[in-house]
């Protein structure tokens, strides 16, 4: 912790400050100084509390306890209008951007003063220039890439010439190449002597890049350590508290193909929608394929292929155990043999004001060998409630109980129910979204040993992720899905992130992808 | 009557009924793009008819029952911002519920009102413009609130697309949930769209009592104020394309009135049901070009959660 | 940002409040009752006796009993039909032009019958007309939605002026009683046309009031309603459909089949009660006629939170207050609208209400940088 003569030249600093949720525990007794001109990291896992921190330091957020130092003064909690006053810019992770509006009119809104017309224009691509980023100011959002939309972030952040600047989670959706262009745009401002507030969990970016880190776990600091005597094995066992994760793993040859997808095409039906372009590949059984990419690269359109929830031409497009089903319903799919966890949990995999009773018979109703959950067109309410409470105790679910309504589940909570109510099918083939996104460490791990051992059961699993050390750590095969093509697929031994990379950027089937940027000085097509 | 005589008189007649439903349309056009639907627009356009009438009868001052029939809907659609934005309630039923409110109220009001009439308000013609042949008397020849719709079509239309206000709303609209993010107070926005909404359909009311059909009839707005509704959507919230929709609405009431001088002899009810049918008939028209899906305000109709921070 | 001047904040709760679901209604009736006094002393008239006219005297006497019951059973009808839609998120606005339409088909058996003509299957006849008549107005919006994707809230409800040029046009000409004296009616009905009154089974405790055993239909339909609605596995697919489209298709629920089912369901029970209507107390077709419960059945759906036993009791509440409304006017000389402002006011105040059930009180005690929020019991620590 610093010391008083170094307390009085904090530029920013918390002491005490807690926050809770109805249920939750979001951040307790939080104590974080920030010096000028530092590059600090706020590390921890999913769910540690430094999205809700951020906020409170933003004034998103109105904390329950605690005190905040600016340059050594006492001040309030002031509203995000105020704080940027102040000289806080914050990036958000999930950006805060309209996207039926222009670059220059997203920036604008942020702005107190009034400004003429042409001048937010300009200062827009000075900045942009400045530090080594391409962005039109009369483009619609909409129509930007994520790595575009964060860049418009940063500099939106930049126009009132911050002090400190608030990254939360900024790599999360970015490719290898993007984030080394990050980093190098974030170390020109802290050679400028901008306060760097960085929040990630991923440790070699942190090492990379920042001075020292302050650690989160469960809503609490556990530590604050310097970077050049710190490495990323200790930063990983102050995050967890424990080593890092190790999954049992049984090596099974693969069997019989349980899921096919040939030559699949599709036309976008609306505005940002991607279309897909000759998607080929294969599960066999007991082994776990994954797709790696960042969301919007036609990852949602092929789920909703894979799953039902879009038709396709041509009915052996799409093939479960051999057997045509391009025509099938998700209803049909599952009779023969699919299921599918989707990657937004509440409103798509569950109903939030719905029961787990009711969110089971959501999907539960059309298994093939177990006794139906219907009798005459009514529902068998004893038979859905012994089937929630025998799921929700194998997967141990924290929850009031089987009458709970989803909404009330913690996220990792409420995807072990999903997991778990799709696993009970016993399905012949799996596929998974964003299996742990959002989800705490600890139901993350139980997650993906399930899926482990469902595979090593001889099932086929698909994952779907941006997670790529996920990824590394439980697919056999790794392939990427970049602008609504899918590279060949790789066995992860042999896998590098910088390939990975160059594959998020389209750059397979050994020739350049027309659709690379090619105004992006650093090479980068995120 | 000769052809061009009898193309002005529909354009008139045309105009005429088109007003109150560009009045209350714009109205709902505003509040819809900062995501609020109000269905009350119909009791809303009610009440201030009967409210309009009533001060009409009792002041014979014409500026004074407009405001009055303006003010009306104001305190209707207040009543509606607060259950919906404040309250948090549905839109859908509370908005039913304030048509419910708004025509029993009419009602209750206009009972008294059933033997009184008011003096026709005057025109008020625009010299040289009223001359242009065919478009002249139909445009140029109104009562002077008969001008505020086509006047509000074009404030509207610098307000939302060139200033930052309008940038605002829209924003508001598209998503409260990053709006509140950025600091702005959505809600007070959200306030302010819906009472823009409910002073409009009340004028609307009032200039439909007491500047259109001068006499008290229960119900007598008989869902126009739907059919405002149904104009915004067409109009993809864009001012300009509602004040057009309105006109050719207008047109299919107007076909009513001189459906015998241009020889047509079909029962008087049939001809009563061409405005409901066109509005269905464009409903689907608009449904049928899909691309009007990338300009509906994304948040309209959903209920933002400040606490929460989302949208449900 | 949250800056409340009376140090009042909402805070969320984890589940709903099931005892403010419940004191929601009570609430309702008791702001709503509060809104009437207020209306009727600034119109200087006596508080008590409004209340007394408008609750106490309809049910007072038998046939005032009856008269309430009369409009109950059709109210409750088209609320119970309206509450698949809505439930399903299927705004069907147009139920009075359905009921209308249902009223026209029963009439169009009813008046091309021989008045001595055995009268078994007449009855029978009119209810299946009717309710297909009733099915097929509001397959319109059904046809446009699915295959256009055009929103039913403002195709039913323009229906319903249509239905209603239709019932003008249909009693003033086609129809017209010819012995009519050039009124818009259709002559009376047979009596083979009409509900029997309840005396028929044997329950002469009604006899001399209007009720008939149309009554019935309603008595039966509430349980049913409530087997489907909770039971039933198609109205579970219907729910999902109405709390998120797109749950509902991952699921492989159909969204068409929703659409469809909950509008011919709501349809039928609509141009059910339209028959009910003409066969019962009116006895013939009138150009005038509309009855409201299209519109007032929205009120009683939503008052009684689209549960089959809320929607019963609201329906009597409702029905209550018309009846009510009538005696106002007698007695106290105020406008029968009076009741419509009621029932909208019931509604408004009910929603309002329902913010307690997300969302709890929770007093401010100092406004400043330190204080503790009330967290519910069961704390769980982010892991």
């Amino acid at each position: 912790m610093p010391s008083r003569s170094q307390a009085a030249s904090s530029l920013l600093e918390l002491k005490g400050v807690g926050k809770r949720y109805p249920g939750v525990v979001a951040n307790e007794a939080i104590n974080l100084c920030v010096m000028p001109g530092q590059t600090h990291a706020v590390v921890g896992e999913n769910g540690a509390g430094k999205s809700t921190l951020m906020k409170i330091i933003y004034g998103a957020v109105k904390p329950d306890e605690g005190v905040m130092l600016w340059e050594g003064k006492e001040v309030d909690f002031a509203s995000p209008a105020e704080t940027r006053q102040r000289g806080i810019g914050m990036v958000f992770q999930h950006f805060s951007l309209f996207e039926t509006i222009t670059v220059a009119e997203n920036i604008e809104l942020c702005l107190q003063q009034k400004f003429p017309k042409g001048e937010v224009a300009a200062r827009i691509v000075t900045l942009a220039k400045r530090y080594g980023m391409s962005v039109d100011p009369k483009q619609r959002v909409g129509a930007l890439s994520v790595g575009e939309r964060q860049q418009v972030e940063i500099i939106r952040s930049l126009m009132l010439n911050p002090r400190l600047l608030i990254l939360d989670e900024p790599t999360a959706v970015l490719s290898p190449q993007a984030v080394q262009a990050l980093l190098a745009t974030l170390r020109q401002l802290a050679q400028e002597g901008k306060a760097i507030l960085y929040i990630s969990h991923k440790l070699d970016e942190i090492k990379a890049l920042c001075d020292c880190a302050t650690v989160l776990r469960n809503g609490r600091v556990v530590g604050h350590v310097e970077m050049d005597s710190t490495s990323p094995n200790q930063l990983a066992s102050l995050m967890t508290g424990h080593q890092l994760p190790s999954y049992t793993r049984r090596a099974k040859s693969p069997g019989k193909v349980v899921l096919s997808v040939k030559e699949l095409n599709t036309t976008p039906r609306h505005l940002d929608e991607m279309p897909l372009q000759d998607i080929d590949f294969e599960v066999c059984a007991g082994e776990i394929v994954g797709i790696a990419g960042i969301s919007g690269n036609g990852q949602g359109e092929l789920l909703d292929v894979l799953s039902g929830e879009r038709y396709v031409h041509g009915s052996d497009v799409v093939q479960l155990m051999g057997k045509p089903v391009g025509g099938l319903s998700p209803r049909q799919r599952r009779r023969h043999g699919l299921a599918y966890v989707p990657e937004e949990r509440l409103g798509h995999g569950a109903v939030p004001e719905m029961s787990l009773e009711d969110n089971l018979l959501l999907t539960s109703n059309d298994q093939r060998s177990t006794l139906p959950l219907t009798r005459w067109g009514l529902i068998r309410t004893d038979e859905v409630r012994n089937r929630t409470r025998a799921i929700v105790n194998s997967f141990r679910v924290k929850a009031a109980g089987s009458e709970s309504l989803a909404s009330s589940l913690s996220g990792g909570n409420l995807q072990k129910f999903i997991v778990g109510r799709e696993l009970a099918q016993q399905p012949n083939v799996l596929v998974v979204a964003q299996p742990t996104w959002g989800v705490d460490i600890a139901a993350a791990m139980f997650l993906r040993q399930q899926l482990l051992d469902l595979a090593a059961n001889g099932q086929g699993v698909l994952v779907i992720s941006e997670d790529l050390d996920e990824l590394m750590q439980i697919c056999d095969r790794i392939m990427v899905m970049a602008k609504g093509r899918l590279s060949p697929s790789l066995l992860t031994e042999e896998a590098t992130a910088e390939q990975i990379g160059l594959w998020m950027a389209g750059l397979f089937d050994g020739h350049h992808d027309s659709a690379v940027q090619p105004s992006t000085t650093m090479g980068v097509a995120a | 009557m000769n052809s061009p005589d009898l193309l002005t008189a529909i354009l008139a007649s045309a105009v005429l009924a088109a007003l109150p439903l560009i009045l209350a349309g714009l109205g709902e056009l505003v509040a819809e793009r900062a995501g609020m639907m109000n269905l009350g627009v119909e009791g809303m356009m009610l009440t201030g008819a009967a409210v309009a009438f009533l001060t009409m009868v009792q002041t014979q001052n014409f500026m004074l029952s407009v405001a009055a029939g303006a003010g009306a809907g104001l305190a209707l659609s207040l009543v509606f911002a607060f259950c919906t934005v404040t309250l948090l309630a549905s839109q859908v039923p509370t908005g039913l519920a304030i048509m419910a409110l708004g025509t029993g109220l009419s009602s209750y009001i206009g009972k008294s009102l059933t033997a009184s009439n008011v003096p026709t308000p005057s025109a008020f013609p625009i010299p040289i413009l009223e001359h242009v042949p065919v478009v002249g008397p139909a445009l140029f020849t109104l009562p002077i609130i008969g001008y505020l719709p086509f006047v509000m079509c074009g404030l509207l239309g610098w307000l939302l697309f060139r200033t930052r206000i309008g940038l605002l709303l829209n924003a508001v609209g598209e998503s409260p949930v990053t709006a509140y993010q950025l600091g702005y107070s959505v809600n007070l926005v959200k306030y302010i769209a819906v009472l823009f909404g409910g002073a409009m359909a009340g004028l609307a009311g009032a200039y439909y009592s007491i500047g259109y059909v001068l006499l008290w009839q229960d119900g007598m707005t008989a869902g126009r104020g739907w059919m405002a509704i149904a104009l915004v959507l067409f109009s993809a919230w864009k001012p300009l394309r509602l004040v057009l929709g309105a006109i050719l609405f207008g047109a299919t009431s107007a076909l009513q009135f001189h459906a015998q001088s241009m020889g047509m002899q079909i029962p008087s009810q049939f001809l009563a049901c061409l405005p409901y049918v066109t509005t269905i008939a464009v409903l689907a028209y608009i449904a049928f070009r899909t691309e009007r899906h990338s300009d509906v305000p994304r948040s309209l109709g959903r209920t933002f959660h400040p606490l929460l921070n989302k949208l449900v | 940002m949250n800056a409340n001047p009376w140090g009042l904040k909402l805070q969320p709760r984890v589940q709903p409040s099931n005892s403010a679901r419940l004191l929601g209604p009570l609430f309702a009736v008791a702001l709503t009752t509060v809104f009437l006094v207020a209306i009727v002393i600034v119109q200087g008239k006596s508080a008590a006796e409004a209340v007394y006219a408008l609750i106490v005297s309809p049910l007072s006497d038998l046939s005032g009993i009856a008269e309430v019951l009369i409009k109950t059973a059709p109210l409750c009808l088209t609320a119970l039909g309206l509450a698949f839609a809505f439930r399903a998120n299927v705004n069907n606005i147009g139920a009075e032009g359905q009921l209308t339409m249902g009223g026209i088909g029963a009439a169009a058996v009813a008046i091309h019958v021989d008045p001595g003509a055995s009268a078994g299957w007449v009855l029978p006849a009119m209810m299946v007309a009717g309710t297909a008549a009733g099915m097929a107005w509001a397959a319109i919006p059904a046809l446009l939605r699915t295959r256009l994707n055009v929103s039913e809230t403002l195709t039913s409800l323009m229906l319903t002026y249509v239905a209603v040029q239709m019932l003008i046009w249909i009693t003033s000409g086609p129809w017209r009683d010819p012995g009519g004296m050039n009124i818009p009616e259709t002559k009376l009905f047979p009596t083979g046309a009409l509900f029997p009154p309840l005396s028929a089974f044997g329950w002469s405790f009604w006899d001399g009031t209007r009720l008939n055993i149309s009554v019935l239909i309603t008595l039966l339909a509430i349980p049913l309603a409530w087997l489907v609605i909770y039971r039933s596995y198609i109205g579970f697919r219907m729910s999902v459909g109405g709390y998120s489209a797109r749950a509902a298709s991952y699921a492989g629920f159909s969204a068409k089949e929703t659409v469809w089912l909950s509008l011919l369901v709501s349809g039928a029970c609509a141009g059910l009660t339209g028959v009910i209507e003409v066969a019962g107390p009116m006895g013939q077709l009138q150009a005038g006629w509309m009855p409201g419960y299209g519109f007032v059945g929205i009120i009683a759906c939503f008052l009684g939170r689209l549960n089959p036993l809320g929607i019963a009791l609201s329906s009597v509440l409702l029905a209550l207050i018309d009846v009510g409304g009538s005696n106002l006017q007698m007695q106290l000389g105020m406008p029968s609208a009076m009741t419509q402002v009621l029932q909208g006011l019931l509604l408004m105040t009910l929603l309002s209400f329902d913010v307690f059930t997300r969302y709890k009180i929770v007093w401010n005690g100092a406004a400043g940088k330190k204080h503790v929020a009330k967290v519910s019991p069961n704390l769980e620590t982010v892991a």
